[in-house]
């Protein structure tokens, strides 16, 4: 009888060590891995209702930045060339001659800036027109410091001024509305932007 | 729509699988609880349940000779193989109305363990006393049950009205049921009828009874077991001192109680392991329009910063029309503008004028647009009489505009 109550003791020990044990850390690990499951999918869950908001903000965005872009060089190789070529343009028409342009650096950013250098020859007239025409531009140029000074003797009313500008224009990326198109199924998108 | 279908497709087929399995457990199960009164009968579903709950409807389920020799886990005892006796004892517990019934005299006309239900109602104690012809029932079916439950315990379990004519088999019980209790009495020479039960009974049956067809027996005897409180399933075991089955039955303790653990360790595995394959699968079932989300976030982040970074440039533009025009105005008034140096709404002029620079300083801080003016050197005059002087402004055309807006209202 006491034998019997052992072997059985052993049989429990046994299985306990080699089936239980083993089978609840197996356990332990199908729970941990369907909790992290569970949270990944909640995460899922929670991006995937938030999709329709930022395919309707990114349409949005899309269409307010396009409504902007004419404003801006989507091409950081034209600016340069096109900062200067509006330069010589205005001042030609206003009998001005633009002495010196230099193109200094494209920030890093999202919204990268052009920094520029360019100097304006003149009457007080016609650099006044020169800067209010540059303003009044399409293409957005900000200037951020002048220095205006009469090129000879400071008292003689005629002589010429030149002007120094620091400035920057924008260079905003062409935001393309395919993708979204694409995945919405409509044509709402292309015909604005 | 599509991941979706797939989904739904998966799932059904997973839930018919499982149902499947069910199915056959439940059969396996079913086979091993048996009803005895003439030829020992066994339960079965033939049909696979479309649901899990058809899996508990008990009308679809039927009975059938038991066949092969294994060992039943419940067998449910009818008239044959039972003598029951009721008692009324005006005794001050349950346990003391047990111990009393159980020293009673036995009337029962076979040999048997007796089994005994007490309950209250009433402030009294009444108490069913069952002996179970526990040696006939193995000579019929070969091996001792787990648990041998009367069948006037089933039908006082199943939940139906307050009287209730059963056919089962060849035999018919009346069941009568109140609050607590119910009388049991099977049909006799004295007692042929329901009205010859309620009479006997003193019970009045003016809302008629119910009547539970042969063909219903399944149902009856399956809702009744589930109806069973635990007293009845511990007066059941048959493990007791008492039963010619008790060495036999106690060998088996170890073995139920081992197959329940791995019962209960492989179930809740299968269970978990379940639950991680359907995650799995609509984990990789929205993967596709999490990735499309996913995108479309990041596209919200890079055009937000384009946004942003436009508004920021926007907002540092300053327009400088202003500052032209005070220039535009000075020279009109025969200034000789020498020089202007303009750093966003701040700019120092140097000039020569040949009437007075106080006068050209204090009509500057007139304007509404500059907020401050001052010369920054000393005015100081030339051989021709003329005054030299240099002089910082600072102004706001926007602060201007919203003055003379607030003056027009």
């Amino acid at each position: 009888m006491k034998n019997k109550f052992l072997l059985w003791l052993l049989a429990l020990l046994v299985t306990l060590r080699f089936f239980v044990v083993p089978v609840v850390g197996w356990q332990n690990e199908a729970i941990q891995r369907l909790s992290t499951q569970s949270k990944q999918l909640a995460k899922q869950q929670a991006l995937v209702d938030a999709f329709p908001v930022y395919t309707a903000t990114n349409i949005a965005m899309q269409k307010a930045v396009a409504e902007v872009q004419p404003s801006f060089y989507s091409s950081k190789g034209e600016a340069p060339l096109e900062t200067q070529l509006l330069f010589n343009r205005i001042a030609r028409s206003l009998d001005a001659k633009v002495a010196r342009f230099e193109w200094v650096a494209v920030s890093a950013d999202a919204t990268p800036k052009g920094s520029f250098k360019v100097s304006v020859f003149g009457t007080l007239n016609q650099l006044s027109r020169f800067h209010l025409s540059v303003e009044s531009n399409d293409r957005l140029v900000s200037f951020t410091k002048w220095n205006m000074r009469k090129r000879q003797g400071r008292n003689v009313d005629d002589a010429p001024y030149e002007i120094a500008y620091e400035g920057y224009v924008l260079v905003v990326p062409a935001l393309s509305a395919s993708r979204v198109q694409s995945e919405l199924g409509t044509d709402e998108v292309s015909d604005e932007v | 729509v599509q991941s979706v279908k797939k989904t739904s497709g998966l799932g059904a087929v997973v839930i018919a699988r499982v149902l499947v399995v069910f199915h056959r457990m439940l059969n396996w199960l079913l086979r091993r609880v048996v009803f005895v009164d003439g030829t020992p009968m066994c339960f079965a579903v033939n049909k696979i349940p479309v649901s899990f709950r058809a899996l508990f409807d008990f009308s679809a389920y039927e009975m059938v000779p038991v066949s092969g020799r294994y060992r039943p886990l419940i067998a449910i005892v009818g008239g044959a193989f039972y003598y029951s006796e009721s008692h009324k004892l005006p005794l001050p517990n349950a346990k003391a109305v047990k111990q009393v019934v159980k020293n009673l005299p036995a009337h029962a006309p076979f040999g048997g363990r007796r089994r005994v239900l007490v309950k209250e109602a009433d402030d009294s104690f009444y108490a069913q006393s069952t002996t179970v012809d526990d040696a006939r029932l193995v000579s019929v079916l070969g091996l001792s049950p787990i648990f041998t439950l009367p069948l006037n315990w089933i039908l006082s379990a199943h939940n139906a009205g307050p009287l209730c004519e059963y056919h089962v088999g060849e035999r018919v019980y009346f069941v009568s049921r109140n609050q607590n209790t119910s009388v049991v009495a099977e049909q006799s020479e004295t007692m042929q009828s329901v009205n010859d039960f309620s009479l006997a009974l003193g019970v009045h049956n003016e809302s008629g009874y119910d009547s539970f067809s042969d063909q219903k027996t399944p149902f009856v005897l399956l809702s009744g077991l589930f109806g069973l409180d635990a007293n009845c399933w511990t007066q059941g075991l048959s493990l007791g001192g008492e039963s010619a089955l008790s060495s036999d039955n106690t060998k088996l303790v170890p073995g139920i109680l081992m197959f329940a653990l791995c019962g209960y360790m492989a179930l809740s595995s299968a269970v978990l392991a379940l639950q991680g394959v359907w995650m799995g699968h609509r984990l990789s079932a929205s993967a596709s329009i999490v990735q499309q989300a996913l995108d479309a976030r990041q596209e919200y982040t890079d055009i937000s910063a384009v946004v942003l970074g436009i508004e920021s440039a926007l907002g540092d533009v300053k327009s400088n029309a202003f500052l032209w025009r005070v220039l535009s105005e000075l020279h009109d008034q025969g200034v000789l503008i020498g020089g202007v140096t303009s750093v966003g709404y701040q700019a120092v002029i140097t000039g020569v004028t040949a009437d007075s620079a106080a006068q050209i300083l204090e009509a500057m801080r007139q304007r509404p647009e500059v907020l401050a003016a001052d010369f920054v050197a000393p005015v100081s005059t030339d051989s021709k009489g003329s005054e030299l002087f240099r002089m910082a402004i600072v102004y706001n055309p926007v602060i201007a505009k919203q003055q003379q807006v607030g003056n027009e209202k």
